[in-house]
């Protein structure tokens, strides 16, 4: 009896470890898509008002405070009032030790944080449209990545149920 | 916050250190003029003067410290909050705004338009740094000849670049808002087209105009005196630097409301800008009842005229 109740627990959860991975590529998705949405309020503020990039994070940062914004909105405010306060830091440094913080606990890959991480490398355009188009790059790049992700991601999910399901069924077959 | 202050947070914070001695100057500083690989300059009210190494000033220009290219470009994105494209508009005229109410001057190469105008400054090489300077009390000496029987006169001030117009309009429109001795306080618009006098920083005054001016900042003259008139009901209008037909124009309507109108030009002496064609409607129809016509001695600035509508000299020699 007690290894049929320990063989059930094995098969539960190695489903509830196949849930848990399914559920991390999924988080990972929302995360691509706010960080996505973030970029695009940022070329959208760039292309309509033209005021400078700290003022464009703290507004864009006001807006991004829901659930979904996974924290992002609070950190663009902060980013954006460092550079505002008179210390004269570097926006790289500023942005890059904010961005780390956040990135340090989402699901993205390292190419996607160390995309995010590239954005000061792209903000010295004369020309506000050129800028605009630079940041609508970034937003791009990382909707794509979501929207692959999220093409893959049913295929993916089905795949990694079944392997942890078949894990979890080879374990119980031993233990009995 | 201190003017020491306000010109050191015009540096990137690891090149602070070397600016600390020259921004230790304040008053007495007039520009900042920086290079790529050249001596860096600062020009204060005793003369010219070079950067050395350490950040201490020198005449001598072996010891100059000349400022390399990187740096220069490091302390322009810094000055645009890097964000050059949000200065698109006022590099195409040469200059940036930046924090403080300080103009900043640029010279590289520029781009033109198709239609030949124009369009931006690439391979920027160098940076005038002026240093603006709210001085209260510099207008006091002049405010008893800018009224007749209590009423404001139309005013220009004339002046040679860097003799102060723009910190006299500044504490006269001050004066005016306010009120004074000599009239109680009047709603001023002020066109602060460069951002030099009232030192906007979000659409708030960094320098004190008085309470009670409006400013329009950023915004060109000519569009800015028409706005105020249709919205503002403004009683006196101040613009500093009038330089072209539309400006005189937008002049002239401000006046036909009757507004009175405080003003700046470029111009050595009188007769200079007795020469300007732009102004010769002005100076005909006798608009202005008051010039006040400045000039840099001995490191101070003058007054150095004060002039009737006809031209006559009532006064002269007074400080600010």
């Amino acid at each position: 009896m007690l290894k049929l109740i320990g063989a059930c627990l094995i098969v539960v959860g190695a489903a509830g470890a196949g849930g848990c991975i399914c559920m991390e590529r999924a988080c990972r998705i929302r995360q691509l898509e706010a960080l996505a949405r973030t970029f695009s309020l940022i070329a959208g503020e760039i292309s309509y008002s033209r005021i400078s990039l700290p003022e464009i994070f703290m507004e864009t940062g006001e807006k991004l405070k829901g659930p979904a914004d996974f924290g992002i909105g609070p950190v663009l405010v902060r980013i954006g009032g460092r550079l505002f306060d008179g210390s004269g830091q570097d926006i790289r440094e500023v942005w890059q030790e904010e961005m780390r913080m956040l990135l340090s606990e989402t699901k993205l890959r390292v190419p996607e944080k160390d995309l995010v991480l590239s954005f000061p490398d792209a903000v010295w355009f004369l020309d506000g449209l050129r800028q605009q188009t630079a940041v609508t790059e970034f937003a791009r790049t990382l909707q794509e990545a979501a929207r692959q992700a999220g093409k893959r991601r049913r295929e993916e999910d089905r795949i990694t149920m079944a392997f942890c399901l078949a894990c979890g069924f080879l374990a119980a077959i031993l233990l009995l | 916050m201190q003017l020491q202050e306000e010109i050191i947070r015009l540096f990137p914070e690891h090149l602070r250190f070397k600016w600390k001695y020259a921004a230790g100057t304040g008053n007495e500083l007039q520009e900042i003029r920086l290079r790529a690989q050249r001596p860096i300059m600062v020009y204060l009210r005793s003369g010219e003067w070079y950067l050395e190494e350490s950040g201490r000033l020198t005449k001598d220009e072996e010891a100059a410290r000349c400022l390399p290219k990187e740096e220069l470009g490091q302390i322009l994105k810094h000055i645009c909050r890097y964000s050059l494209y949000a200065y698109e508009e006022e590099m195409s005229k040469g200059y940036i705004s930046a924090d403080g109410g300080f103009r900043v001057g640029i010279a590289g190469e520029v781009i033109l338009n198709p239609d030949g105008s124009v369009k931006n400054v690439r391979y920027i090489s160098s940076l005038n740094i002026r240093i603006a300077h709210e001085i209260k009390g510099a207008a006091a000496a002049v405010m008893p000849w800018l009224y007749e029987e209590g009423k404001l006169q139309n005013t220009l001030i004339i002046s040679p670049p860097g003799c102060g117009k723009t910190t006299l309009l500044r504490d006269a429109i001050r004066l005016i808002s306010d009120g004074n001795e000599l009239a109680r306080g009047r709603t001023v618009g002020l066109v602060d087209e460069r951002s030099e006098i009232a030192g906007c920083f979000q659409g708030i005054p960094g320098n004190d105009v008085g309470r009670r001016t409006d400013v329009l900042d950023g915004c060109p003259k000519a569009e800015g005196m028409m706005m105020l008139l249709r919205s503002m009901a403004p009683e006196v209008v101040a613009v500093d630097e009038l330089g072209s037909e539309a400006d005189v124009h937008a002049l002239e309507q401000v006046l036909k409301c009757g507004c009175s109108v405080m003003a700046t030009i470029h111009g050595a002496c009188w007769e200079e800008a007795c020469r300007k064609r732009f102004l010769k409607p002005l100076f005909e129809s006798r608009t202005f009842g008051r010039f006040l016509i400045l000039e840099k001695r001995d490191g101070n600035f003058w007054v150095e005229q004060v002039r009737n509508g006809t031209g006559e000299i009532l006064t002269g020699h007074l400080p600010c």
